[in-house]
């Protein structure tokens, strides 16, 4: 099912960590809505967010890629998904 | 007072105290004090290449045949960009590489300056990480951190791009050990007796269950383990193309590669399937095919180290995350024995003799049961990209663990040559053969000077069919036989070995072939030998690019 969602990357203070994470985003060519990137909240960290519409099969992918870029400590999608992978 | 060093020496001293004894690289205005150290460290032997994607994919090649970590070395720009595809290539198949690069000095960085590329972003999206290294005072633990991070979890390419004056900047060194690996990220469901008792159970249930397994085996010496439930089970095994010798060739229960050039009884026995067990292997398109018709009857049990992998591109009814030795270890004390008779049965009834696609007596079979003859088993196999290396896949009988290198993920033609030079390195004791179409041969040839200038004995083995063959078979398939630039010439192969003063042969039938390979085999240094084989020869069975598994391909569509 094809639905809008809040992905929210926690990842290091780094260009690079945010240019790899951005990286994954544009490969897997999702419609993304808002962005926006923030530093509150924990210090040396940044906050990525982005809307995007999609499956939540495709969705789930991007989220898993997203954790395996090095430098990214979490990634959270609200509303979270209904039945996740068993 | 500790001494102070260059940072070109703490590159020296970081690899070393890694356990790094061999580079392959090629040198340049920006990593020349890098070069100055290395001059004064004999203990870090440098391999010249003659470009610099040899030095990526001998680094490969070394990692795969060693399970250690390869590293190679450019310079800034051009040197850093001819690495791409070999950083891509380890990348698509979890190879561990390190490369360093130079970088042009600080206060020119993101001038365009002569050879400056952000080498950082061109290679980001095909490595696991890299990194800019800012002052010399972080370089040894930004290059220890990389080492730990190619080689933990999924292995990978990482790459450290030094600016020259960091190079030259001095700073004290400290010894330090590479961080132990972290632990997986978890995805489906954690590793914990649930979860492998629900796989037990579906195992122990099903009628037709099958094990696929890839190259996440090799990586994590699974071997035993693996062995040991196909046989506590009698669940057939089938090895994807980078799984090809994870799995004892000649045993029983072993099926063989499926996919686009998967045997026909494979990829049937995968659409009758009630169970899979895969277990480090990703399920990629030239595997599954159509993804919405495989495996229609599967419940599917995904074991990945990376957590990505893991209902990415098959839906599974149970994943985890985690190393393929210690989950199958821990599985098996939950899997009782059973067997699979009637399956195995139904299995022997799909099999055929394969149908000899070859005129001549120069076919497939004949080469490989004569190098396989001449070699004993005691060989790597380094295939390149195309025909050839499908036809090595299907038939070559694979005695050893991991004696079968190839470019899985990226397909990358030139390969094959370069690789087997890290192979070498990594196996200094016994041959390891290269074996090329005409076409991926002469992407890399050049490298023949690299293997005489450092004593690297790689043999070479060339299908030359006068065509890009593969290309050539799917232009004839899908384009009408439009042979669009698939067709290529050659040079007169026994002399171009004679001017780098290497033995070579030309064979044009059955009844030269296994003295020539013997003596090839036999030789102290590189040999070559050209197999001059049917022109239009096509690989079967196949499926059409994107089809089900259900309908191969096995003569050419009218
Ligand atoms: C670097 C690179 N360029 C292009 C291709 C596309 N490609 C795949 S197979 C193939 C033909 C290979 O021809 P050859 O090396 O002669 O081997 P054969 O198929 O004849 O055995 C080509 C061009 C590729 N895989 N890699």
């Amino acid at each position: 099912m094809k639905q809008a969602r809040t992905v929210t990357v926690r990842l290091e203070e780094e260009l690079l960590t945010l240019g790899r994470a951005c990286g994954v985003l544009r490969r897997h060519n999702l419609p993304i809505r808002d962005f926006a990137v923030v530093s509150n909240g924990h210090p040396g960290t940044w906050k990525l967010s982005c809307v995007i519409e999609a499956e939540d099969a495709a969705l789930k992918g991007l989220v898993l890629q997203i954790n395996n870029v090095i430098g990214v400590r979490e990634t959270t999608v609200t509303p979270s998904f209904l039945s996740e992978v068993s | 007072m500790s001494r102070l060093l260059t940072g070109g020496e703490i590159l020296c001293r970081t690899l070393l105290d890694a356990g790094v004894d061999v580079l392959f690289g090629y040198p340049g205005g920006a990593i020349m004090p890098f070069y100055d150290a290395l001059h004064g460290h004999p203990a870090l032997r440098h391999i010249l290449v003659r470009h610099e994607q040899a030095a990526a994919h001998a680094a490969d090649g070394y990692a795969r045949a060693s399970n250690r970590l390869g590293v190679c070395v450019a310079t800034s720009g051009p040197g850093a960009t001819n690495l791409v595809t070999g950083l891509a290539t380890a990348h698509m198949d979890g190879s561990p590489v390190l490369a360093i690069t130079g970088q042009v000095s600080r206060p020119m960085l993101g001038r365009d300056a002569f050879q400056e590329t952000d080498v950082v972003g061109v290679t980001a999206p095909v490595t696991k990480h890299n990194a800019l290294v800012r002052d010399v005072a972080e370089l040894a633990d930004v290059v220890r951190e990389a080492m730990a991070i190619a080689v933990e979890g999924r292995p990978g390419p990482v790459l450290v791009d030094v600016p020259k004056d960091v190079q030259n900047q001095k700073a004290e060194y400290e010894s330090r050990a590479i961080r132990p690996a972290k632990a997986p990220r978890e995805a489906g469901r954690p590793l914990n007796d649930d979860a492998l008792r629900d796989i037990a159970r579906l195992i122990a249930s099903a009628e037709r269950p099958l094990m696929m397994i890839g190259r996440g085996i090799i990586v994590s010496g699974a071997y035993a383990e693996v062995l040991a439930l196909a046989e506590r089970t009698g669940m057939p095994v089938i090895t994807t193309l980078l799984g090809i010798s994870a799995f004892p060739q000649a045993h029983a229960l072993h099926l063989g590669m499926p996919g686009m050039h998967g045997e026909v009884h494979v990829n049937k026995a995968i659409q009758a399937a009630d169970v899979i067990v895969g277990i480090g292997l990703r399920f990629d398109d030239r595997v599954t095919g159509n993804t919405a018709t495989f495996a229609p009857r599967a419940k599917i049990v995904h074991i990945d180290i990376d957590a990505a992998a893991i209902g990415r591109n098959v839906p599974v009814a149970v994943g985890i995350a985690g190393d393929a030795k210690a989950v199958v270890g821990r599985l098996l004390t939950f899997v009782e024995p059973r067997d699979c008779a009637r399956w195995q049965e139904e299995i022997s009834g799909l099999m055929r003799p394969r149908e000899e696609v070859f005129s001549g007596g120069l076919t497939p079979e004949t080469i490989f049961s004569a190098l396989a003859e001449v070699t004993g088993g005691r060989t790597t196999i380094v295939s390149d990209v195309g025909q050839h290396q499908m036809w090595v896949a299907q038939r070559y009988p694979f005695q050893r663990p991991n004696s079968h290198i190839t470019s899985g993920g990226l397909g990358a033609m030139g390969f094959a040559v370069p690789a087997a030079m890290g192979v070498h390195l990594a196996r200094p004791d016994e041959p390891v053969w290269a074996i090329s179409g005409d076409g991926g041969f002469q992407m890399n040839m050049a490298e023949i000077a690299t293997m005489i200038q450092e004593g690297l004995v790689v043999k070479l083995a060339i299908f030359n069919n006068g065509y890009l063959g593969m290309v050539r078979q799917w232009q004839q398939f899908f384009h009408g036989g439009r042979y669009a630039s698939t067709p290529i010439w050659s040079p007169d192969y026994v002399k171009l070995a004679a001017a780098y003063g290497i033995p070579g042969w030309r064979i044009k039938s059955a009844g030269e072939l296994e003295d020539a390979l013997r003596r090839a085999n036999q030789s102290a240094g590189p040999a070559l030998v050209e197999l001059v084989i049917e022109q239009e020869a096509n690989v079967f069975p196949m499926i059409v690019p994107g089809g089900s598994l259900s309908e191969p391909l096995e003569a050419a569509p009218v």
